[in-house]
């Protein structure tokens, strides 16, 4: 176990503690979410102010990991401006030590609509061309793990239109960082689900998985 | 694993963790220090880039100012830090202060900060990594 989480196991026996330590992580990851987005639109404050009705300073103040009062028409306005969705949600505190040990950039980036890979023409996960490994492990993705598909996934979309069934799960297994033709990663992986009948959650896993295998 | 690292100054002969024992002395409660603890945690997650508004500054030479806000009745707390000083991703939490009506607590913060520097960048031993809260009470 590491550390961060051996400590946050015991820090949050205490009930003040662990509030309060979500409650400063929800401000710091809508603020930080709210930067990394913005400057991977290419916007600045001013431009972001502008779209969702106020001046630069006023916008700034969201990005401030102290700001803690979060209007939800505020939140959809700047959803609205940077092409996502504003989700709320309760969740164990289980699931905020996974989040934190993730915290970073690209933790919290996701793509606009307009690259939203659940809406282009050969959607992931319901492509008849891949094999059923694939697609099962493509939905089973939640969306903090969409977020973490390769950044140059949409090049994977395209290189996969044009591959036989056999290789595009080598496709799958390059973007793991495993280097290998199509049938061997193929048969690597049908043996890892066979021993294992555990299927690897997203990319990084499968890359695992395959040198497991 | 973390890609900054966030040390505290050690003071007195003792070398006693400064910003562990400036929060027992100002008696913060556990959900204020959860609060210092989660923005240490973030920023040595994923740096001050993604942390924005927690490190402020300089506020003199080589010294920042960490924001803590708080609830209303809280301390605002104000620690000192340094970037560094020995190494790029890292920084040195160099004395404790409190904001109160625009001024700090102790007034001379800043100087004091200036001045465990020095004497850190004189004995590099003299920091360390940790907890602020070990085992906070039930």
């Amino acid at each position: 176990m590491n550390d961060l989480r051996q400590n946050l196991k015991s820090e949050f026996q205490n009930e003040d503690y662990r509030y309060a330590y979500a409650e400063s992580f929800l401000n710091t990851k809508l603020a930080a979410q709210i930067k990394a987005l913005r400057e991977a639109r290419g916007k600045t404050q001013a431009e972001m102010g502008c779209l969702i009705g106020t001046k630069q300073s006023g916008f700034s103040r969201f990005e401030d990991v102290n700001h803690r009062v979060w209007k939800t028409d505020t939140l959809w306005k700047i959803a609205r401006a940077l092409g996502v969705r504003v989700d709320v949600s309760f969740e164990t505190f289980g699931s905020l030590i996974d989040q934190k040990e993730r915290f970073g950039r690209q933790f919290l980036e996701r793509p606009d609509f307009a690259n939203d890979p659940a809406f282009l023409a050969n959607d992931l996960a319901h492509s008849a061309r891949r094999p059923p490994y694939a697609r099962r492990i493509a939905g089973t993705m939640a969306q903090p793990l969409l977020s973490e598909v390769p950044q140059n996934y949409l090049a994977h979309e395209r290189k996969v239109q044009s591959l036989p069934l056999a290789q595009n799960i080598g496709v799958w297994g390059g973007s793991s960082g495993i280097a290998g033709t199509g049938s061997s990663a193929l048969s690597a992986i049908q043996s890892y689900v066979d021993a294992t009948q555990v299927l690897p959650q997203h990319p990084e896993s499968l890359g695992s998985a395959l040198l497991a295998a | 694993m973390p890609n900054w690292k966030v040390y505290c100054f050690l003071h007195g002969e003792r070398r006693k963790n400064i910003i562990v024992e400036w929060l027992k002395n100002e008696a913060v409660p556990p959900d204020q220090i959860a609060v210092f603890q989660e923005k240490i945690d973030a920023l040595e997650r994923s740096g001050p880039d993604m942390v924005p508004g927690f490190i402020w500054g300089p506020v003199a030479k080589d010294i920042y100012k960490m924001k803590i806000k708080g609830n209303k009745g809280w301390k605002q707390l104000r620690p000192m830090c340094c970037r560094g000083p020995f190494e790029l991703n890292a920084y040195t939490v160099l004395v404790g202060a409190i904001e109160k009506d625009g001024r700090l607590d102790p007034r001379d913060a800043v100087a004091r900060a200036q001045s465990n520097l020095q004497k850190l960048k004189n004995d590099p031993t003299r920091r360390i990594c940790e907890r602020l809260t070990t085992k906070p009470e039930k």
